[in-house]
């Protein structure tokens, strides 16, 4: 959890785009059993009270070790939505709590899911992860990245970019963590998630160096996740498998890049959540997958922001959400 | 096993320096190849676990003190007298050994009757002066006081001009509570080049000037109370120092048995920051305390809520480290102490309200009025109880 609990801003289950995000990080973590069975790994997420992603494991992929860390201030509501016996609560920050966690030498899946931007914060968890981590741990890291804009909306252009190259600043203390910046649009919407990705991958970097020292089978790490969405924020999550040199083979195995949501680079993968109704849906399941020659307008509505909205569905259908209003 | 049974005494003044111990006495074998020989010899086997490095430490010492010096030792199976004159001494360019003057070996001692005397006289001038001044009497027991502070509280003892040193002890609180870091590795385990590493670290009295991290390599202190990027603060994204974690102490001993391998520089004064073995041990030191440092963190936020709001603020923080502090006994660091990670108490940081201050004016007469209804002297009673009855008869 970052700074502040999101889930009093927001009910974590209707935020489509996170729903379909959890759902395809699942094949991912499906190929971790070329390094271990799942049964060994150790989960560690912020649990919030719904515990959405923890169930999503659990159920999907049978990982029976699992550590959430929430505020102190959330904690009685925490402990009372527990869904399973197997999660194991922890009351603080996870700049306190992670490195307790991690302390048992088991491969680990960590989901730092922040709603908040990048911070000293967040570089202090990648620190503990890598220093902690053995091979085969995977790190996913989720944050907000959007910009910042002054309250004033017609700020010139060279006001805004100071303006926002000082916010960064504010947020990563330590200048030397910061990029070189040369150019205003580096900081823009469409682009500041690249200097949050080269600041995460410079501060693994500058810690594998200390953890490999004396390491004859050294350490190293891949990224294979970028994902990029949005349910109102701008949302990035981005994520790096730690693995030594004598497991060069296992992650071979793996075969990550093909899943055709595999990123190692900085240009993410873009989550879509179309807006259909439930007879739309219905229509287009019927011709799901389509063929590869086949187009989707076949469906027979003529209609532009439809066939849009269907062309997205056809990426994302197989991780859609199911909304509807219950009764209980 | 303790050093209670050994001593060393140091006598300085203007006429000579004069240094004696019962610690065992230097075997002639040694005294000939090795101590009193310059350079050392590559196949001399070393003492073991030793400081000394390049064989020149002690005898350019002895050069720079003075110009005679008298030694003698007593070790178990030998005893050998070395009688120096400096100045004649280096008429001979050719000669890089000194004769021993009186040698037996093959003898029998038992360990009370060893010793060792070094007696330099005949000083430098400069020398001279510096022994006689009673301020550099005092900066040398600080520095041997802290330098071997470890082997002081294992119980050696040390004098200087008959006072005996007090020895710090490297110690910490720990109680079930807050639990304090002991963590034990070996790294090049099994090789000529082991060496062994201990850390610990945790809390102890708030004492902002002996806070911070010390590193000793085979027993002798390199660093001591370090607040700066050297043990990692205000790096790497890690917290800088700040005056609230003046409780936190850490301790880090590197031993080994082949002196050559410790993360120390080449005066053995200083740690090697860029060493492989520091660096390794550093990322530990610097990720394993952190639950430490968020404690002493919320410490502080919990004191400043309180001191606002002390009828609304619990402190839960405060008394857990009340209950350590006010405890006598500490966990002396030079003993053995199990492994164990760091706990810290469970708690909640109080939750304080955010407060407006209303400040406004209104006519005089009206406020007398409206005082007079509401029964009270003061103006700002006026405010008060409006905002009260607004608030209970107007709010949800």
């Amino acid at each position: 959890m970052g700074r502040s609990s999101s889930f009093e801003k927001i009910n974590y289950s209707l935020r489509p785009s996170k729903s379909i995000e959890r759902k395809m990080i699942i094949p991912f973590l499906y190929k971790l059993t070329n390094f271990d069975e799942l049964t060994n790994y150790h989960y560690i997420g912020f649990g919030s009270i719904y515990y959405i992603d923890f169930i999503l494991f659990h159920k999907n992929l049978n990982i029976r070790r699992m550590s959430s860390i929430e505020y102190e201030r959330n904690e009685s509501r925490a402990k009372f939505n527990l869904p399973y016996k197997c999660i194991e609560l922890f009351s603080g920050t996870s700049n306190d709590k992670l490195v307790t966690i991690m302390s048992n030498d088991a491969k680990y899946i960590v989901w730092l899911d922040y709603d908040s931007p990048i911070s000293d914060f967040t570089l202090d968890d990648i620190q503990t992860f890598i220093a902690k981590s053995t091979s085969g741990s995977l790190l996913m890291i989720t944050l907000n990245v959007n910009s910042d804009d002054k309250d004033e909306l017609n700020s010139k252009f060279d006001e805004l970019f100071e303006y926002r190259k000082t916010k960064l600043e504010e947020k990563i203390t330590i200048k030397s963590k910061i990029p070189q910046i040369n150019n205003f649009k580096e900081l823009n919407l469409k682009n500041l998630h690249k200097v949050y990705r080269k600041i995460i991958i410079n501060e693994i970097e500058e810690t594998l160096i200390k953890k490999n020292k004396l390491q004859i089978n050294r350490y190293k790490f891949k990224q294979i996740m970028n994902f990029r969405y949005s349910d109102g924020v701008q949302m990035q999550t981005f994520s790096f498998l730690i693995y030594q040199e004598s497991d060069e083979e296992k992650y071979n195995m793996c075969k990550f890049d093909d899943l055709l949501t595999f990123r190692d680079n900085d240009e993410p993968y873009e989550i879509k959540s179309p807006h259909l109704t439930i007879d739309e849906i219905r229509k287009l399941n019927k011709i799901l997958p389509l063929d590869t020659d086949q187009d989707i307008s076949s469906v027979g509505i003529e209609n532009t922001s439809f066939i849009n909205a269907a062309k997205e569905y056809a990426e994302v259908y197989q991780y859609f959400p199911n909304f509807s209003e219950s009764l209980y | 096993m303790g050093l209670s049974n050994f001593k060393i005494e140091i006598t300085i003044n203007k006429e000579y320096f004069l240094i004696e111990d019962n610690c065992g006495g230097i075997p002639v074998s040694i005294a000939r190849d090795y101590a009193f020989k310059f350079g050392r010899p590559k196949d001399v086997i070393k003492p073991v676990g030793d400081v000394g490095q390049f064989g020149i430490g002690m005898k350019r010492t002895i050069f720079k003190v003075g110009n005679n010096v008298l030694v003698e030792s007593k070790s178990k199976d030998s005893e050998f007298k070395l009688d120096l004159d400096i100045i004649k001494w280096t008429e001979n360019p050719q000669n890089w050994s000194f004769d021993l003057d009186v040698i037996s070996e093959n003898q029998s001692h038992t360990l009370n009757e060893t010793f060792t005397k070094v007696k330099i006289f005949n000083l430098h001038e400069p020398i001279s002066e510096s022994f006689s001044q009673e301020n550099f009497i005092g900066k040398l027991k600080t520095e041997i006081q802290e330098a071997h502070a470890y082997n002081l509280a294992k119980g050696l003892n040390i004098f200087i001009n008959t006072v005996k040193l007090v020895h710090h002890i490297p110690a910490l609180k720990s109680n079930d509570e807050i639990k304090m870091l002991s963590k034990t590795l070996y790294l090049h385990k099994d090789t000529d080049k082991e060496i062994k590493v201990r850390i610990y670290a945790g809390l102890s009295n708030r004492e902002l000037n002996d806070s911070g991290w010390y590193i000793y390599c085979n027993n002798r202190l390199l660093v001591s109370a370090n607040k700066n990027m050297l043990t990692g603060w205000g790096a790497d994204g890690e917290r800088k120092y700040h005056h609230d974690y003046a409780f936190f102490k850490g301790y880090v001993f590197f031993e080994s048995k082949n002196g050559d391998v410790l993360p120390w520089n080449t005066t053995k004064d200083g740690i090697n920051f860029n060493s492989d073995v520091y660096q390794h041990i550093l990322l530990i030191m610097q990720t394993e305390i952190k639950p430490i440092l968020s404690l002493l963190k919320d410490l502080g936020i919990e004191t400043t809520k309180y001191n606002k709001d002390p009828d609304n603020v619990e402190r839960i923080i405060y008394n857990s480290f009340k209950n350590l502090l006010d405890d006598k006994n500490k966990i002396n660091l030079t003993m053995s102490i199990p492994e164990q990670k760091i706990v810290i108490p469970n708690y909640k940081l109080p939750s304080t309200r955010k407060m407006g201050t209303i400040t406004y004016s209104k006519p005089i007469e009206e406020l007398q009025e409206i005082m007079k209804h509401l029964g009270v002297s003061k103006f700002c009673d006026v405010g008060l109880i409006t905002y009260e009855y607004y608030k209970e008869n107007e709010m949800e």
